[in-house]
């Protein structure tokens, strides 16, 4: 059984088609970059595996189950193109950020407890900011901020990670540090990564498959069967419009 | 000794100093998330619509607290529906509800034969607190502070990145629905105390003080707490003492707190720097 299986959908704001029979399917602990240009659909894909858009065709699984029936969301952890904007002077801890995604686990009157604080710190080590717990978040890089980010997403343990561009605006080292972490998430915690991502050079090297957007139209490829290589030759050869189909 | 505390044998003052708590506890509750967002204006704005509220209770001859409160909370949830549907405009739309309120209260204020007691509700009264105050500022008051523990964090989320937690699946339109529900009541609790003119400061000055010296969210809560008690009961003796409106007192002895945590700031800074 596939982990993630979108099969033939289309969805359009208002009139405008954003995409047009979509199908592809990933396995439990695959590491899936969504490429393509500004407005071809990727976030939208996105956000309709995240249920919060529904399919005016076709379906999605995850695990089987149709994702509009899915109660519990923090088995999918989403970081959004918007997870930056915020007050950089807003005083919170590193602690109190990655807490926070726990609030679905704690009561009334009930504060972050042992166990949850262990959770945090699990979390914290992974994205290695261990040490970073009490510092404030503004007071941190912004490839810092990221991974904090990260470990907030991660301290509910989810199956599938969907990250909508996060590297936009931060620096090389930063960004090598963010797929070392990304990738050891992906291959040491099995779970299964999907990311948005302009930078297909970089990209190409993490994911073990690459799906090309174009006018709401996706193309699932295998990065080992259609390398960077092949790819960027596509782009030249179709001027930057049409990639072709690559079953497999 | 005994005259130092002689304020305190009185019952009209030992209402107004436990309404004065009260709402000194519940204003920088929902102050610290409604300024981190930057919504201080819906503070002002609603305590505008509460006078409203407390002219339409004096013209039809209702308890004004009650009608005060009703009138906010449906133009908190006003507000609500525009920030949501007018996101580039939110200001725009405070700045109309402002005014309608304002409108409003002055035709109200007018057309009442009862409007000699507006002034008590414009700028607070400790000789009008009355029992009927206390009963209705306790409950409510407890039941503000249950739902901040209940949503600490879904508040902390909304505070931090709103657009965020939206998308990332949170039940932010319910949590911002009731998050304005409790900013209302605090608002037209804190009248009797603070007044209508002069609730928005008590929900925003102990927070600015809080934020310059917080090191963590939980610690802006506590210090903004802490400085907004300390206003309300130095305003609350103050008033006593030299028989003026407690609305002026508290903010002074809040706006004086906070020049003196900034001044403070600055200097252990600077004492930091020459280390």
């Amino acid at each position: 059984m596939s982990f993630l299986k979108v099969e033939g959908v289309s969805f359009a704001y208002r009139k405008e088609q954003a995409l047009n029979q979509v199908s592809l399917e990933l396995k439990q602990g695959d590491f899936a970059a969504f490429i393509g240009p500004n407005g071809s659909g990727k976030s939208t894909l996105l956000k309709l595996i995240l249920g919060y858009l529904k399919p005016t065709r076709g379906r999605i699984m995850l695990k089987g189950q149709p994702v509009e029936d899915i109660m519990d969301w923090s088995r999918v952890g989403y970081i959004s193109q918007q997870v930056k904007d915020f007050n950089q002077s807003f005083p919170a801890t590193v602690r109190e950020i990655v807490g926070s995604n726990l609030y679905s686990k704690m009561g009334m009157i009930k504060f972050l407890n042992q166990e949850l604080e262990k959770k945090i710190c699990r979390s914290l080590e992974l994205v290695e900011m261990d040490g970073f717990i009490n510092r404030k978040i503004g007071n941190l890089s912004s490839g810092q901020q990221q991974r904090i980010f990260i470990a907030r997403l991660m301290v509910n343990d989810p199956e599938l990670i969907l990250l909508d561009e996060p590297l936009a605006g931060i620096d090389i080292r930063a960004q090598d540090d963010f797929y070392r972490i990304i990738a050891n998430i992906n291959q040491e915690l099995n779970k299964t990564v999907i990311m948005v991502s302009h930078d297909i050079q970089v990209i190409s090297k993490h994911a073990n498959k690459i799906v090309c957007f174009e006018d709401g139209r996706a193309y699932p490829h295998c990065s080992q069967e259609f390398s960077y290589d092949d790819y960027i030759h596509e782009l030249r050869r179709t001027n930057l419009r049409i990639i072709p189909r690559h079953d497999h | 000794m005994v005259t130092a505390v002689e304020f305190l044998n009185y019952t009209f003052m030992q209402r107004a100093l436990l309404a004065g708590n009260m709402v000194g506890v519940i204003a920088p509750l929902v102050g610290v998330f409604l300024s981190l967002r930057r919504l201080s204006l819906i503070g002002h704005t609603l305590s505008h619509v509460a006078l409203a509220g407390v002219a339409l209770g004096l013209f039809l001859g209702f308890f004004p607290v009650y009608t005060a409160i009703i009138v906010s909370i449906i133009a908190a949830l006003a507000i609500e529906k525009l920030r949501r549907d007018y996101r580039d405009y939110a200001e725009l739309s405070l700045a109309i509800i402002l005014a309608a309120g304002l409108g409003l209260a002055t035709i109200l204020i007018s057309a009442s034969r009862q409007s000699a007691g507006i002034h008590s509700y414009l700028f607070g009264s400790i000789s009008l607190v009355g029992t009927r105050d206390i009963y209705m500022i306790l409950p409510l008051a407890l039941v503000i502070i249950a739902v901040i523990l209940k949503y600490y964090y879904g508040f902390f989320y909304l505070a931090f990145n709103e657009n965020e937690a939206w998308l990332a699946g949170g039940p932010v339109r319910a949590l911002n629905i009731v998050f304005m529900v409790i900013v209302s009541i605090t608002v037209a609790l804190a009248i009797r105390v603070v007044g209508t003119l002069l609730i928005a400061s008590l929900i925003t000055i102990p927070v600015a003080a809080g934020i310059q010296i917080a090191w963590s969210f939980k610690s802006t809560i506590w210090l903004s707490l802490f400085f907004s008690l300390m206003a309300v009961n130095l305003g609350l003796i103050f008033s006593f003492y030299y028989n003026l409106a407690p609305g002026g007192t508290i903010i002074m002895a809040g706006v004086v707190i906070l020049l003196l945590v900034l001044t403070g700031k600055k200097v252990w800074l600077l004492f930091q720097q020459k280390i």
